[in-house]
């Protein structure tokens, strides 16, 4: 016994020693020098078995063949980073590695690579989906997101071809219909926030486009990969009588549900044509190529990220930041007109004219938007202040509703690149 | 067919037998042959998934742990094996009395929870030392309560404490996920980081503060249970209720003040996670490590030195091997630790028990 007190004084003793030791080394990160290769390390939550990394995993080979010259060696790719202080460490080896361009894909690793960028103010820190960049005003940390609302509405739109096609056919069974004769959709969503609001709003406005009288139900999981949670969501849909299902989550569940149940279905990410040939409609998803290429060349050149205000940088369809696809050849042509006058800004994904928020207006509940909204009589929306400022406020203080070429919009991912529509607007109506 | 020659047939070709008069010595060179082996194992792993660096491995690892040119990586390590250590030797207690506490994981996140809705929630007039008491102070009254509710539930009921304990977790990470869904109404339900409430930063890692502050829970710990009468009583609830009925002990008592002085610590060491390690909190921040508790817990025989041992074997593991720049999967890692547990488990097992073949067995019986 004597013998064990020792050594736990040892024991205690080394700790508190190695604990209070007076040293200042670290790790120090080298300066950019600007026209020399840029190093590049990412970090992802999940690996590419997620679609969601795949994507980022994906877009990354691609850039690399671009870029070419203008990056030292491949890529340093971190996987199955949790949102916790493990994102903090991957970041600290992929600065000891000498990546001089970090950058995390995931909404929680927000606050870790931050605490990064402010320690190693020599590298440049972008963050996908975050939204502290604006606020914060850190120099070299920055956000970036994509119009994925626009992709989400293309799909939309080529989901309410096939559903008119289906309506033409008399395929639809009363199950399809409510009780006013409106024609039911249904969605998958992981969590309710702006990101997957603004989502599934922009595809309900896409398929009210072809076919005005359709009402959704939104189901959500939430997690942002659940296998399970998704094929019972999916499941739900179906059973109150989805004619036509999309999701906005992670893994194959609602996708390999629909195709077990024959119910045409728009997925997000990845084109699934080989795994549910009878149902598969289309697909959108973010490029993160352009972004890429655009901060390393800012880099290299030594010049500001081309498109960014307010270190956020939404990229846009237009941009080449937003990919959608339908596998029905004679929509293609439809879609691309729709595209155009999208890139045009003919027409607008949230033109307030297209939707109403009666029901959003009158919602007494504890997280009502109403005090945000102001609306004309027939319930568009006329004004409406966003939580665009991450201040830890959680109140609107933006007005989002602007006006141009005589229509007037929702102004959606123009003031900070991650989405901030979180209206509930009529037609929509959440399961869970 | 008789019930017994059906049982023959149906055998397998060897059976177990308890091993007795097994050397200590012998016990302990089996145990350092699997820990050998199982970081062999580690380097194996890597070396398959990228043939020839089996070498550059162990650098990469040992680098990832010890570099002798930057401290931070060794905080990191010792961040790591402290919270670690402190939770598999708060399990010791417990275990000890044969109570299955295997909801480390739930009560240290509910004194997490706490402590980061104080921290995130406190006046920016306060001073952050008197935000931090009042996080601890939270802390540990959250995680006291938490691990009380299964265990008066087994004093007064005698309902099964594995089962409660277990089904706590999963009700305390319900809880978190709705917590921080009030907290945070709108945006992506982020918790974000802590500006208030937080330890201070020191070489590189704020939880270096907490590594002191380890040492000293171990020396107490350590000495409550191998010295205290509290200790003792615990060890003779374990051995036998009935005994510890004969002597005096207040079974009842004794269950419930163990039980509740593990809470208070596990609240302690939710605290450190969320105002030190991380300075942040979500559902998730535990990351299993109360689980792993339980497991190291378990291998060091509940004796604080060996725990400490093992919590510091699986500390280097675990860091060293996410630190290995060939596989940069997290997954790796996990594989590793997993690995290493599979072998030391393995070590234990053959030195409790013999495997007989009974072929063997015929063979001297015809002889």
């Amino acid at each position: 016994m004597k013998k064990q007190t020792r050594i736990i004084s040892i024991i205690a003793a080394a700790l508190s020693v190695a604990a209070t030791a007076a040293c200042t080394a670290g790790v120090q990160a080298k300066e950019y020098v600007p026209g020399t290769p840029v190093k590049v390390g990412l970090i992802c939550i999940h690996n590419s078995d997620s679609t969601y990394d795949k994507n980022f995993i994906d877009s990354m080979g691609a850039a690399v063949k671009k870029l070419g010259d203008r990056l030292d060696g491949e890529p340093i790719i971190k996987t199955d980073i949790p949102e916790s202080v493990d994102a903090y460490n991957a970041a600290k080896e992929l600065v000891k590695s000498g990546c001089n361009l970090i950058i995390a894909d995931s909404f929680g690793h927000e606050p870790f690579l931050l605490r990064a960028a402010k320690e190693w103010p020599q590298v440049t820190f972008c963050h996908a989906t975050g939204t502290k960049a604006k606020t914060e005003g850190v120099k070299n940390f920055h956000n970036a997101f994509a119009s994925i609302y626009e992709g989400r509405y293309l799909a939309g739109y080529a989901a309410g071809l096939k559903l008119q096609e289906m309506i033409d056919a008399g395929s639809l069974v009363a199950k399809n219909y409510d009780a006013n004769q409106n024609i039911k959709l249904g969605y998958v969503g992981a969590f309710p926030y702006a990101e997957v609001v603004s989502g599934y709003t922009a595809w309900y406005l896409g398929v009210k486009e072809v076919v005005p009288n359709v009402v959704m139900d939104v189901t959500f999981t939430g997690e942002w990969y659940t296998i399970e949670g998704e094929k019972a969501g999916a499941a739900t849909l179906a059973e109150a009588g989805a004619a036509i299902i999309s999701q906005h989550a992670d893994s194959m569940g609602a996708p390999g549900e629909c195709e077990k149940r024959g119910i045409p279905n728009i997925t997000y990410n990845i084109p699934l044509a080989d795994k549910c040939p009878k149902t598969y409609l289309g697909y959108s998803k973010i490029d993160w190529a352009p972004y890429y290429e655009a901060v390393v060349n800012a880099m290299y050149d030594n010049k500001a990220i081309e498109g960014e205000v307010n270190n956020n940088w939404a990229g846009t369809i237009g941009t080449g930041s937003v990919v959608y696809d339908c596998v029905d050849a004679e929509h293609k042509a439809a879609l691309e007109t729709v595209k155009n006058e999208l890139i045009a800004k003919t027409r607008r994904v949230f033109d307030c004219s297209k939707f109403t928020v009666k029901a959003a207006k009158a919602d007494k509940s504890e997280y009502s938007k109403a005090s945000y909204i102001t609306m004309d009589d027939d319930g568009h929306l006329t004004g409406y202040l966003a939580d665009v400022d991450d201040d830890g406020t959680y109140v609107g203080e933006t007005e989002a509703i602007a006006q141009e070429g005589g229509i007037t919009f929702f102004n959606e991912s123009a003031m900070r690149s991650a989405p901030y529509f979180d209206i509930g607007i009529d037609g929509i109506n959440k399961l869970n | 067919m008789t019930i017994k020659s059906l049982v023959k047939k149906l055998s397998l070709p060897f059976y177990l037998t308890k091993r007795i008069g097994f050397s200590k010595k012998k016990y302990w060179a089996i145990r350092a042959g699997g820990i050998v082996l199982a970081f062999l194992a580690a380097g194996i792993v890597c070396t398959c998934l990228k043939p020839g660096s089996f070498g550059e491995f162990y650098v990469q690892m040992f680098m990832g742990c010890f570099d002798p040119t930057d401290i931070t990586i060794f905080v990191d390590l010792l961040v790591r094996f402290s919270i670690l250590l402190l939770i598999s030797v708060i399990l010791i207690p417990p275990f000890k009395m044969r109570f299955w506490n295997i909801g480390a994981e739930g009560q240290i996140l509910v004194g997490g929870l706490v402590a980061g809705g104080i921290a995130k929630f406190a006046p920016a007039s306060l001073p952050n030392i008197v935000v931090l008491l009042i996080c601890l102070a939270g802390a540990m009254l959250a995680s006291t309560i938490w691990s009380l509710i299964p265990t008066i539930f087994k004093a007064f009921f005698n309902t099964n404490e594995t089962l409660f304990t277990l089904m706590m977790n999963y009700i305390a990470s319900t809880l978190s996920l709705m917590m921080i869904y009030i907290w945070v109404p709108t945006g992506s339900q982020n918790f974000g980081a802590l500006t208030h409430g937080i330890f201070p930063t020191i070489l590189g890692n704020p939880g270096t503060l907490a590594v002191a502050f380890t040492a000293v829970i171990f020396a107490g710990m350590y000495l409550y249970i191998t010295k205290g009468k509290h200790g003792y009583e615990v060890t003779v609830l374990g051995e036998s209720v009935d005994t510890a009925r004969y002597i005096g002990i207040n079974v009842k008592k004794v269950t419930i003040r163990t039980m509740a002085t593990s809470g208070a610590l596990f609240g302690v060491v939710g605290f450190f996670i969320v105002c030190a390690v991380n300075q942040s909190f979500s559902a998730t921040i535990v990351g299993g490590q109360g689980f792993t508790g339980v497991l190291i817990a378990w291998l060091g025989h509940f004796n604080p030195l060996e725990v400490a041992l093992f919590a510091f074997l699986s500390s280097v593991m675990t860091q060293g091997t996410s630190r290995v720049h060939m596989p940069s999967s997290a997954q790796f890692s996990a594989i590793c630790t997993g690995v290493f547990f599979f072998i030391i488990i393995a070590c234990e097992f053959f030195s409790s028990y013999k495997i007989s073949w009974r072929h063997n067995e015929k063979k001297e019986a015809s002889v």
